[in-house]
């Protein structure tokens, strides 16, 4: 019996809207060019620990462009200010802080810049988006802040889902073949270990998966297991240090072959905890100022002007501010939409310590900005840049 | 989708039982070891199945509907006045499309190198896309003979600004993306740019390569989605389902130093004698990523040489043609490398070898691979429907397989009656058979000594010199072709169109010609560059005239395979709409099996709170040579299939469904079912044309529905099918 199809057609059937009467906040108007031109920074300023070193870096690295910049001449002729709100990386307050932005009456915050942590920077991208304002997300990574029907927001940073693509770009690199894949029990461990597994299609083959747990196997079983299933590559998507254990036990158990590491693993704990056995080990990690040999000059007018070593979040404030002013200085104009505009559409002459910088239709970075180090006399090494290697 | 949903369900219930057992004895590696791979099995079934439900879900249809009252761009209908042609060609139409260049918008030339087609489920029917010097341009084939010009992205449109690649293109011509190739599930066209494009007309030193990735869902408005620097751009092809692209050519790639390539990382290569190519990979077209090591290295006698084309088989086998000759490379699964002779999995990146060899020429030996390049090539297989004799016997009684049949163009653009390199180039075919051990991989060979290159046999070589249709001093090189059973049309420059008939592979017979000469203020003699089989018709290319539509009237002869191949093997490459046969002439109806909706049917306002039924309508068309045949319509959709949704909420109600028309028999309104069981709405008890349907819908909304505000919409899949063709 033979069947013939043909003319498989779709059809959308449309109803007309249920309208419900919600207005919608009106455009701002365009700023008015009288004074300083400021960029709105919403960074957890007033945190301690770790999170408040992050909120300075970022602030710091944004200080640190807008003195070039009014060392150049500003932009468009005005000076460059920084309009700081605390946004404490907690997104209750971080919603609030964006909708200064929102209810200001002050014309002159030609866009904005910020979003150190995932949900913060959610709910501000939200926020902001609605205001008709460039909003650069400096530092977030989780997948879906920004899209296609993103109006202003952009990522300055690579995504989970960018992650988990270079992933396959490196594999390609090193000619994996069988695949083991190990991942903690986080959220974003999984997310970056299903997102790759779906990316790989089949080459190379997904040869065995674990999960390091509380309560699971111990890392030497896990080690075993993987070495068992016979592979040429093992990624693992988890933490530094457990990170570093997993290595130490696969090395024991014989495993010769590549060792990945996704970008929670640049940290000592994970040098320290795989000892000699993190030789040669590869971490897939976000560039800094610190790990890319191409912005060594950059890190050092940053220790010379700051007495520290920046940190990730110091390189994204400072990026973002340089991408903000590039923004307005084609647009010739302060206008949100006319900024937004000139945004997406940035030039190829246009770099960071990487190379240049554009966005894609989805509002993430067209190329990211992974790198790959490798363990060499127990530190971590420059390998290589993971963005397209077209990019020359 | 359900067999991979059942897949990752069995794999998943095996892999939680062996994760409970590994759980119970957690020292124990053997049972962690069973554990893990399992939980491997689970994770890429369930990718898989992901996979699929993404590509049904995604399946992008295009445009929803045609749009209304659209702006169609200028075009100009070349006549075909005085057309040199056998009785067996019909020419029916012609359509510049964009003129070849952006600054003479009236010109009647319109300059396209190469096409492709594109189908479009929500629509019905195909488009074709074509490219050159304008630029990229779109017509409907709602009326297959009469093209419709419908949108493009001109060449304005793809200059590119000074960069680290190059200075400011200045001149609105693009050069040439030759091959233009497409993805049809996901509606995107790749245009490969050349170093000759803008202000760079005069060679390939300093020039820009690329890579262009056109959004084309809505082909009244396609809109360039990114451009992408590779160090490579004659011509790109999509490969392992355009998950990756292989970009390939030209002699010299745009380095600032004439006669040194380089590869990604910039580096240049003077020892390559031309651009291998690169890979790109295209899984997220945001965000496309090219590999600095180029692959079909050494493809010359073991000198990297200047890849031209390649072309994806049946079989999804790849194939590159250039100076050399022609090679075939595995480029997933798992393989053995004939170089090794170890298994390995190929994959884009790093292929494993097949098959090919270098080919043999008119050259001198030493003009080898510097004049006559293998230009494209195809490689015949036979698929499993077909169950045909395996092996072709030739007139003089030799026997020889089908699937060691390789199709190629030999270029080499002068007149047919120059000995330049040779002379002008030929269509060919070579035989594969003694070369499927890696030979053509060996050490041994060298492209600099005559005595160490490695040949397939040439079986059989075709030129239109002297033939019927042809003008001696003009264009005479083979260009690229297509084949449909055992007929090839091939485009030939200056001396047209010509059909062959490679029944017997050592006996290359001309079956069809056409040649269009200028009519002086009227129109442009003919250059044809492609020459394409779809759907009963040849579509031709022409560096010229845009794009001709010619009818060949006779038999096709040999067997028409289920799938027709060249460039990226796309489904859009539909199959000839004619039965395979290779007795005498007669009165055969093409089979044929046509549906075209009409507008989107839309419900008016559903009003909360109030019990209604809405009722909505559109139109279909059937034509059908069949001798039965059957009108369904499903919802593929899993998310509340046959209900109509807006966002998260969907109708409490099943959309339901009718259709009624002259021809076939119909029935009550019906709920719409799913992919697995569609609704029928009409049957044929025999063959129809033209028989105009109408198409109701309605809609229960019930009085204590909750309605949320916006739309409510569906996309449903109608399909016309018969047990009896």
């Amino acid at each position: 019996m033979i069947v013939v199809r043909k003319g498989a057609l779709a059809l959308v059937l449309v109803s007309a809207a249920v309208v419900a009467g919600c207005g919608g906040k009106g455009k701002p108007e365009a700023p008015k060019l009288e004074g300083t031109v400021q960029f709105g920074v919403l960074a957890p300023t007033a945190r301690e620990g770790e999170l408040g070193t992050r909120g300075k870096d970022l602030l710091d690295g944004a200080r640190l462009a807008v003195d070039e910049l009014n060392r150049d001449g500003g932009v468009l002729g005005h000076k460059v200010a920084l309009k700081i709100v605390d946004d404490a990386c907690d997104p209750q307050v971080g919603y609030e802080a964006a909708k200064a932005f929102v209810s200001d009456t002050d014309a002159s915050v030609a866009g904005v810049l910020g979003g150190v942590c995932d949900d913060v920077a959610e709910r501000e991208a939200g926020v902001i988006d609605a205001t008709g304002l460039p909003f650069l997300i400096t530092s977030a990574t989780k997948d879906g802040i920004v899209g296609e029907d993103s109006q202003g927001a952009f990522m300055m940073n690579g995504t989970l889902y960018q992650q988990a693509l270079s992933s396959v770009f490196w594999m390609n690199y090193r000619e994996a073949e069988r695949l083991a894949v190990v991942q903690d029990d986080s959220a974003d461990s999984k997310s970056l270990a299903r997102q790759a597994i779906g990316l790989i299609e089949g080459t190379p083959k997904l040869v065995s998966l674990q999960t390091a747990e509380p309560g699971g196997p111990s890392l030497k079983v896990i080690a075993a297991a993987a070495v068992a299933a016979k592979p040429n590559f093992v990624l693992w998507t988890g933490g530094a240090e457990q990170g570093g254990k997993l290595l130490k036990a696969l090395r024991a158990a014989g495993y010769h072959g590549t060792f990945t590491a996704t970008a929670a693993s640049e940290d000592p704990a994970f040098l320290s905890a795989a000892g000699t056995a993190g030789e040669g080990a590869y971490v897939m990690a976000t560039a800094t100022g610190t790990n890319t040999p191409m912005a060594e000059n950059w890190a050092a007018a940053f220790s010379a002007r700051y007495s520290r070593e920046p940190g990730f979040d110091a390189q994204q404030g400072y990026d973002s501010v340089r991408t903000l002013a590039h923004g307005i200085e084609k647009a010739k104009s302060t206008d949100g939409p006319k900024v937004i505009k000139q945004i997406t559409t940035l030039d190829q002459n246009f770099v960071n310590s990487l190379g240049v910088v554009r966005f894609a239709h989805d509002h993430l970075l067209l190329y990211d900005n992974r790198v790959i180090l490798k363990v060499k006399d127990g530190e971590f090494t420059w390998e290589r840049s993971l963005r397209t290697d077209s990019l020359g | 989708m359900d067999r991979a949903k059942a897949l990752a369900t069995q794999a998943c219930d095996t892999a939680s039982a062996s994760a409970a057992a590994a759980a119970a004895d957690p020292d124990n590696v053997a049972k962690a070891t069973q554990a893990a791979t399992d939980a491997a099995k689970c994770a890429s079934a369930q990718a898989n199945a992901d996979a699929e439900q993404k590509s049904l879900d995604g399946v992008n249809g295009g445009i929803a509907a045609e749009p209304t009252n659209p702006t169609l761009p200028t075009d100009v209908h070349n006549p075909a006045a005085g057309a040199v042609k056998s009785d067996n060609i019909e020419w029916l139409s012609n359509s510049r499309g964009l003129p070849n260049s952006v600054t003479n918008p009236t010109t009647m030339n319109g300059n396209y190198a190469g096409a492709t087609f594109m189908h479009f489920e929500n629509l019905g029917y195909d488009f074709l896309l074509g490219d050159g010097t304008g630029g990229l341009s779109i017509w409907s084939l709602k009326n297959p003979e009469q093209p419709q010009f419908v949108g493009g992205v001109g060449a304005d449109k793809l200059m590119q600004p000074t960069d680290a690649h190059g200075a400011a293109d200045t001149a609105a011509r693009f050069y040439e993306g030759e091959n233009p190739t497409v993805d049809s599930r996901r509606k995107l066209a790749f245009l490969a740019r050349d170093p000759r494009s803008f202000g760079t007309t005069g060679g390939v030193t300093g020039g820009r390569t690329g890579l262009y990735i056109v959004d084309v869902k809505d082909p009244w408005n396609p809109e360039v989605i990114t451009y992408h620097w590779v160090p490579a751009g004659h011509t790109a092809t999509c490969i392992n389902d355009c998950r990756y692209l292989w970009s390939v050519g030209p002699a010299n790639n745009g380095s600032k130093v004439a006669g040194q390539p380089q590869d990604g990382a910039g580096v240049l290569h003077p020892e390559w004698t031309g651009v291998p190519s690169f890979v790109t990979d295209v899984r997220d077209p945001a965000h496309p990523y090219t590999y600095a090591n180029p692959v079909d290295m050494k493809r010359n006698n073991n000198t990297t040489a200047y890849t031209h084309s390649v072309d994806v088989d049946e079989n999804g086998v790849v194939w590159t043609s250039g100076f050399g000759g022609i090679r075939g490379y595995y480029t997933n699964g798992l393989h053995t490398d004939p170089t090794t002779g170890q298994q390995r999995w190929a994959s884009a990146t790093d292929p494993v070898p097949y098959a090919g060899g270098s080919v043999p020429s008119l050259e001198s030996s030493a003009q080898y691979a510097q004049y006559s390049i293998e230009h494209n090539m195809y490689h015949r297989t036979q698929a499993a429907s077909d169950t045909s004799s395996p092996t072709v016997t030739t007139a003089d009684g030799r026997t020889i397989k089908k699937s060691d049949l390789a199709y190629i163009t030999q270029e080499n653009t002068v007149s047919c009656t120059s000995t330049s390199g040779g002379g002008a180039g030929r269509f060919v075919i070579a035989n594969l058979a003694d070369s499927y051990g890696g030979k053509a991989w060996e050490s041994q060979w060298d492209a600099s000594d005559p005595s160490k290159r490695y040949f397939l046999e040439k079986l059989g070589d075709y030129s239109p010199k002297d033939l019927p249709g042809s003008n001696n001093g003009a264009g005479c090189s083979a260009h690229w072709f297509t084949v449909v059973g055992d007929m090839v049309a091939i485009a030939f420059y200056g001396q047209g169109t010509r059909v062959l008939d490679v029944s017997d592979p050592t006996n290359i017979a001309q079956a069809g010609y056409i040649r269009i000469p200028a009519v002086s203020g009227q129109q442009p003699a003919n250059n044809a560059s492609a020459a394409y089989w779809h759907n009963g018709y040849i579509y031709v290319a022409d560096y010229s005239r845009g794009v001709d539509v010619l009818r060949y009237k006779d038999k096709i002869k040999g067997v028409v395979q289920p799938k027709v191949c060249w460039n990226s093997c796309d489904d859009s490459q539909t199959a000839l709409k004619t039965t395979s046969a290779t007795g005498s002439a007669g009165g055969d109806v093409p089979a044929t099996m046509s549906l075209t909706l009409g507008a989107t049917a839309a419900f008016g306002g559903f009003t909360p709170g109030l019990a209604n039924d809405y009722t909505a309508s559109t139109t279909a068309n059937v034509i059908s040579t069949a001798g039965d045949g059957a009108l369904t319509v499903s919802d593929p959709s899993s998310t509340a299939t046959g209900h109509l949704v807006n966002g998260t909420f969907s109708l409490p109600s099943a959309l339901q469904a009718q259709a009624s028309s002259a021809g076939g028999a119909g029935g009550a309104f019906a709920d719409v079912g799913g992919a697995a069981a569609p609704t029928s709405l009409l049957t044929y008890a025999g063959p129809t044309s033209n028989d105009a349907v109408s198409l109701s819908f309605k809609q229960h909304v019930g009085a204590n529905d909750a309605l949320r505000t916006g739309t409510y919409s569906k996309t449903l899949m109608f399909t016309l099918s018969t047990l009896n063709p």
